[in-house]
């Protein structure tokens, strides 16, 4: 372990931020004594004690399980993101690359169309259509988010494409879909990771400013994002209200991008043929 | 009274934990006027005891040196740990202005976003303060020296508009813009074509003459080492293994790995053996491919790489196919294998043309590459990659599987114990023997090899060469042997056919093309093969030769070579010369045409018209 610190600090800090905030934003909530959204009237703006961490807010909810479970929301939020993402800009990537001349012209006009119009556009659409939910903020998110990612991935097939020993391969009798799974993707794993575990704090960061301005999670669901809303009326009383959920939420997107930069690192010095 | 002196000179690179010796206690000297090669493998150390004498290493290497003198001035670079900031001025002076420098590859070492005479200008004005249109003149001067007669004009053109030969030709002006007393050449001539290279060793005899200047040529070839220098030291290991005059060391070598080294080299020198029933194997007829140019859908011209290619090939034998880079060779091949579909003409295999798209009946023509670097794939282990086509075509189980690939590998010389790792831990020549045994998996008729050794140092070259004969006997295989090196497709093929732009212009048995070539280009690239022997390459005449240009296929008609050609004809520039055949020979050539000879009896012996 402490070797490997010292082998790659970001990735190794990146990642031990991340676990930290995962099991509590898991365990805070669940283990915790109070609700979420349960008030008391007679705790209002309470400053910081043992029984309540992070203090109340203005109607008496624990502001410590509050952030824990917006932080949850942003997790839920950020990875399923990448994941939908991820599978949808890997295989459109994959069948643009591979087809390439007017199929791949077509395939990436069509996705610059769609990159074309704002996400927040999409966003608000599908938050006054649907409703505001974790599922629709995913939904708004992942209609333009892929798009980044499938230019990547298109870029690596078609240069992988031409290598000798794709050529080696067909000449051997392997079929597209080996090639492309089998001889290529894994050959274009680094920067896929990369840009994947990239797309994660954009997401949170989305779902929290939505949030923030008022068209993500309503309340009273706790979104850091909604959190720090609430606390902006109370700044003047008791300016910790705010702090707590903006210190959680860079540190969960700190760690997040610290953990995608150190990939960069490992993958980068793997590929030049030193583990 | 030596120029340049060199003592005890170590270079060690430090690599995070491992520290590596790449130059051990290396000493010489080098007097003006005088072309010292420096000889040796790759990773035996030349490149860089060269950048540390210019003192360009990067900050992990670490040079420990006796001292170095060049002239009167003591550049020894500095020990670790002691100040860099004096140095580093001293050698700002020197570099450029005493001593310069010549790459490897030239068309990298240019700028491709300048004009090539803005180049040459800057680096005159960096030196010396003179206004801009006395450098440019002296530009066009220095161009005439490099061999570049009409300087002013192509003093407007970018480095991406020349030939590679023009852009090392600017490379050597950019050098010598400021008089240098030394010269230092990397491998000057690795990336050029067989002739443009021997113009190019004329020119650095010429410019060692006219200028006096000293040279240290680095090369791993001994043919070129052996038709240009003075003195050679060979390099092995990071160690100075043997030094002498050139004839010393080719005539009397005293180290072992000088006497290897040669033995080696003398071996790729002999003729192959002839091998091969009369049937016909593969037949490829009037073949043409066309690529589609970059100029947008509006205005797209086409470039024919491949222009009406008839050739065939018997069963058993290794067809040699040699010419120029560019010249389409390796497009041919792709033909061959069925990659690519010609745009005219057909390719049959057995009597059966070639289907383009891979399908059950082509795997008997498979394919080793050029670079043993890209054609494994980076994320498979070794066993996978060689069971792969068994999986895929055949129905053997797990274990008729594991036994094949190992016996494989054994054949071709690896360990089947090896066979679990990732091809990153193989050296080159390894890799080529997994490339081999790869394209071996599925028992081919017809192997093509598309520049096979060109990778590799000469030693394992001539080891790829024999595992491939030996395969050839033990298994009866097919060969088309691609290659841009005379020496190693004469080594190998039994008959051989020669490219130009796109056309093959002779074809016949390799001893006989060799010893008496018939088509003028024939006779331009044979002479221009460098044999590693000084008596023998420094009596070698050049041919009579044109400007050089860009062998690319001509739209127009006439012979492709007609502009370099010293024979050329009126006719030459205006209709594309026949094939002439002759038992067992084919021309290409106005020269050996019945309009041209006159009519011919049924007994006429032709020979060589040049």
């Amino acid at each position: 372990m402490k070797t490997y610190f010292r082998k790659n600090p970001m990735l190794a800090s990146g990642i031990v931020l991340l676990a930290v905030m995962v099991l509590l934003s898991v365990l805070i909530p669940a283990l915790s004594p109070y609700a979420a959204t349960a008030q008391n009237a007679e705790l209002r703006n309470a400053p910081s004690s043992f029984s309540h961490l992070f203090g109340t807010d203005k109607f008496g909810r624990d502001i410590f399980v509050r952030v824990f479970a917006g932080t949850r929301i942003s997790i839920a939020v950020g990875i399923g993101s990448a994941l939908i993402c991820g599978v949808a800009g890997i295989l459109y990537g994959c069948a643009a690359g591979y087809a390439g001349g007017k199929a791949d012209m077509l395939l990436m006009r069509a996705a610059d169309v769609i990159d074309a119009i704002p996400s927040l556009l999409y966003v608000i659409l599908i938050m006054l259509v649907m409703g505001a939910s974790i599922g629709s903020i995913l939904l708004g998110i992942c209609i333009g988010g892929w798009v980044g990612l499938a230019r990547v991935v298109r870029g690596e097939i078609i240069r992988l494409k031409a290598e000798d020993f794709c050529t080696a391969a067909r000449l051997l009798g392997v079929g597209n879909g080996r090639i492309l799974f089998i001889h290529l993707l894994p050959n274009a794993a680094g920067p896929i990771i990369v840009n994947l575990t990239l797309l994660i704090p954009k997401a949170m960061f989305t779902e929290a400013f939505l949030s923030f301005v008022g068209v993500g999670i309503m309340a009273p669901a706790a979104s850091l994002g909604t959190l720090i809303q609430e606390a902006r009326s109370q700044i003047q009383v008791a300016p910790s209200q705010m702090l707590y959920p903006i210190l959680v939420l860079c540190i969960l997107i700190l760690s997040v991008n610290l953990t995608g930069a150190g990939l960069e690192k490992t993958i980068g010095r793997a590929e030049e043929g030193r583990w | 009274m030596s120029l340049l002196h060199i003592r005890d000179l170590n270079v060690q690179f430090h690599d995070k934990e491992k520290g590596q010796e790449a130059v051990r206690h290396l000493s010489f000297d080098a007097a003006p006027g005088e072309i010292v090669g420096i000889v040796g493998e790759s990773g035996s150390g030349k490149s860089t005891a060269m950048q540390a004498v210019l003192g360009l290493l990067p900050d992990c290497a670490e040079t420990v040196c006796g001292e170095i003198l060049l002239g009167d001035a003591d550049i020894t670079p500095p020990l670790p740990g002691e100040s860099r900031k004096e140095y580093e001025r001293k050698m700002d002076c020197i570099r450029g202005n005493k001593i310069a420098m010549v790459f490897q590859n030239p068309q990298t070492s240019l700028n491709p976003t300048v004009k090539i005479g803005r180049q040459i200008v800057e680096t005159i004005r960096a030196h010396s303060h003179c206004s801009r249109t006395a450098a440019r003149r002296r530009a066009a001067e220095l161009l005439d020296m490099a061999g570049i007669h009409d300087g002013e004009s192509q003093m407007d053109k970018y480095p991406f508009e020349l030939s590679g030969g023009m852009c090392q030709r600017v490379g050597i002006a950019i050098a010598l813009s400021c008089g240098p007393e030394l010269l230092i050449a990397d491998e000057p001539t690795t990336a050029l074509d067989a002739t443009v290279e021997k113009q190019m060793l004329e020119l650095f005899r010429r410019i060692v003459q006219e200028t006096g200047t000293a040279v240290l040529f680095v090369s791993h070839n001994l043919g070129v080492i052996a038709s240009l220098c003075d003195r050679v030291l060979v390099m092995h290991d990071g160690t100075l293994a043997e030094e002498g005059l050139v004839e010393d060391i080719f005539y009397n070598p005293q180290h072992a790995y000088t006497k290897t080294l040669l033995a080696r080299a003398k071996e790729l020198q002999k003729l192959s053996a002839c091998r091969g029933d009369q049937k016909k194997l593969l037949e490829v007829s009037h073949v043409s491919r066309c690529f589609a140019g970059t100029g947008g859908p509006g205005r797209r011209d086409m470039t024919e790489a491949v222009r009406d290619v008839t050739f065939h090939i018997r069963r058993g034998e290794t067809f040699g196919l040699v010419g120029e880079s560019g010249c389409g060779k390796s497009t041919l091949a792709r033909m061959v294998t069925g990659i690519l579909a010609p745009t005219r003409g057909t390719v049959l295999y057995e009597g059966a043309a070639q289907p383009v798209r891979p399908g059950k009946q082509n795997r008997r023509v498979q394919m080793v590459f050029q670079n043993p670097y890209a054609s494994l794939n980076p994320r498979m282990t070794v066993r996978d990659m060689l069971e792969e086509p068994l999986l895929l075509n055949t129905d053997m189980t797990e274990q008729e599987r594991r036994e094949k690939v190992d016996s494989m590998l054994t054949l071709v010389g690896l360990d089947p114990e090896e066979a679990q790792r990732y091809p990153r831990a193989f050296s080159g020549g390894e890799r080529q023997r997994i490339g081999i045994a790869r394209a071996l998996m599925l028992e081919p008729g017809l192997l093509v090899c598309d520049e096979p050794v060109s990778a590799l140092d000469m030693p394992i070259q001539e080891q790829i060469l024999e595992l491939l004969e030996e395969l050839q006997d033990s298994r009866g295989i097919t060969c088309l042997f691609i290659s841009h090196d005379l020496n190693v497709v004469k080594r190998i093929s039994s008959r051989i056919g020669v490219m130009y732009a796109g056309s093959i212009v002779e074809t016949g048995h390799t001893k006989d093309v060799y010893n008496d070539p018939w088509h003028p280009y024939t006779k331009a690239l044979l002479s221009s093969v460098l044999v590693p022997d000084p008596v023998k390459a420094r009596r070698k005449k050049g041919m009579p030769h044109r400007e050089e240009q860009k062998a690319e296929a001509f739209d127009a008609g006439g012979c492709p070579f007609a502009h370099r050609c010293g024979y050329a004809l009126e006719c030459c520039y205006t209709d594309r010369p026949k094939n002439c055949r002759f038992d067992g020979r084919e021309v290409a050539c106005f020269l050996y045409s019945e309009e041209y000879t006159g009519k011919r009896s049924r007994g006429y012996r032709m020979t060589s018209q040049i």
